[in-house]
């Protein structure tokens, strides 16, 4: 899985391993080498079962669709301070706004097509940070439920089951739309994973 | 790392083009450190690593960041300009992108001599060859800090 180069969280011996066998390539008499590593990234059980993320939520009818992603960010808080607690850290941070005013940014811009500006970046720039810090806190708080769900799934709970994910597959449709340079380089490669664009279309 | 006949076609293709921006070995010497034991070894990442507070990585940044040795998991995020990659794995442990913590476990058991004290960091979603005046800024960065090896780590 790209993302992953040492292999598994929390598993030293396997990280040490990989990294061992990558530093003893310094011994190599001459070079370039290519060398590949022969062991497989152990998979976690969640993997392995083929676990689904079991946070979900129940969209309201009326909600449109900012409304919904932010009371769905509020609702999983609890979940979020969860993850905290068990890590004792976040790496939610980027926008430097708190995540239901991040996701308040992403409504207004798709109800109203208005971006504020942080530290003076452009619309993209901004959109980027906030965007990263919302999916983020959505990964973190997936993560904390009982029986931690492999990273496919959390995507794959992300983008198909959540208002999060509706809401930031209806940001690209108006990025691809915008008439901003920024916001249409957002749209062509840093907000919705080309596997996931590449299911949609087929879908 | 994962393999490429794991990777989907369009992400494999992607990557194998990148390989021919890469510049050649034939004019380069091949260095050869000091055993193992006796490096004192770096970590320069492309994964869009930073501390907390440091400036976010833009669209096609070349520039680099900063991570001291003993900057706090808690002190660390990431904002690499792809989305085509897993993040939940450095979410729940930094180590599988910057393996900092197997570095100072290697030190502590003095497989390596030691560990640097500043490991740097850039966005890989860049031109490569835009990187090049960067990447030679750092190298005299590393060999004033006594580095004998660098650990290149991609996402």
């Amino acid at each position: 899985m790209l993302g992953r180069p040492f292999g598994v969280p929390n598993d030293a011996a396997f990280q040490e391993r990989v990294l061992l066998a990558a530093l003893k390539l310094l011994a190599a008499p001459s070079g370039p080498v290519l060398v590949d590593y022969p062991e497989d990234a152990p998979r976690s059980d969640a993997a392995a079962q083929g676990v689904a993320c079991p946070v979900s939520f129940a969209l309201a009818a009326t909600d449109d669709i900012g409304s919904a992603f932010v009371r769905e960010v509020e609702e999983l808080q609890p979940w979020h301070d969860r993850a905290m607690e068990r890590r004792g850290r976040s790496m939610v941070g980027l926008s430097k706004l708190s995540v239901v005013d991040a996701a308040k940014v992403i409504a207004r811009l798709l109800r109203d097509n208005v971006v504020d500006s942080i530290d003076g970046l452009s619309p993209g720039e901004t959109i980027k940070l906030v965007c990263e810090d919302l999916r983020t806190y959505y990964y973190e708080a997936a993560a904390a439920r009982p029986g931690t769900p492999d990273a496919d799934a959390v995507q794959h709970w992300f983008w198909h089951d959540t208002a999060g994910g509706r809401a930031f597959l209806a940001l690209h449709k108006q990025c691809v739309a915008s008439a901003d340079v920024s916001m249409k380089r957002l749209c062509n490669f840093s907000l919705v994973p080309r596997a996931v664009l590449l299911e949609m279309n087929k879908a | 790392m994962v393999r490429l006949a794991e990777l989907p076609e369009w992400d494999r293709k992607a990557k194998l083009e990148k390989v021919k921006e890469l510049t050649g070995f034939d004019e380069r010497p091949w260095v050869s450190p000091p055993p193992l034991d006796q490096c004192r070894i770096a970590i320069v990442t492309t994964a869009g690593v930073h501390r907390k507070g440091d400036r976010p990585f833009g669209p096609g940044a070349t520039d680099y960041r900063i991570i001291p040795g003993d900057t706090k998991a808690s002190n660390l995020l990431m904002s690499h300009q792809s989305v085509n990659f897993d993040r939940t794995g450095f979410q729940e442990d930094y180590n599988v992108v910057f393996p900092i913590d197997r570095l100072n476990d290697l030190a502590r058991r003095k497989v390596i001599d030691s560990v640097a004290d500043l490991h740097y960091s850039f966005m890989g979603a860049a031109q490569i060859r835009e990187l090049k005046p960067k990447a030679r800024e750092l190298a005299d960065l590393l060999k004033a800090d006594g580095v004998d090896a660098v650990l290149l780590t991609p996402i």
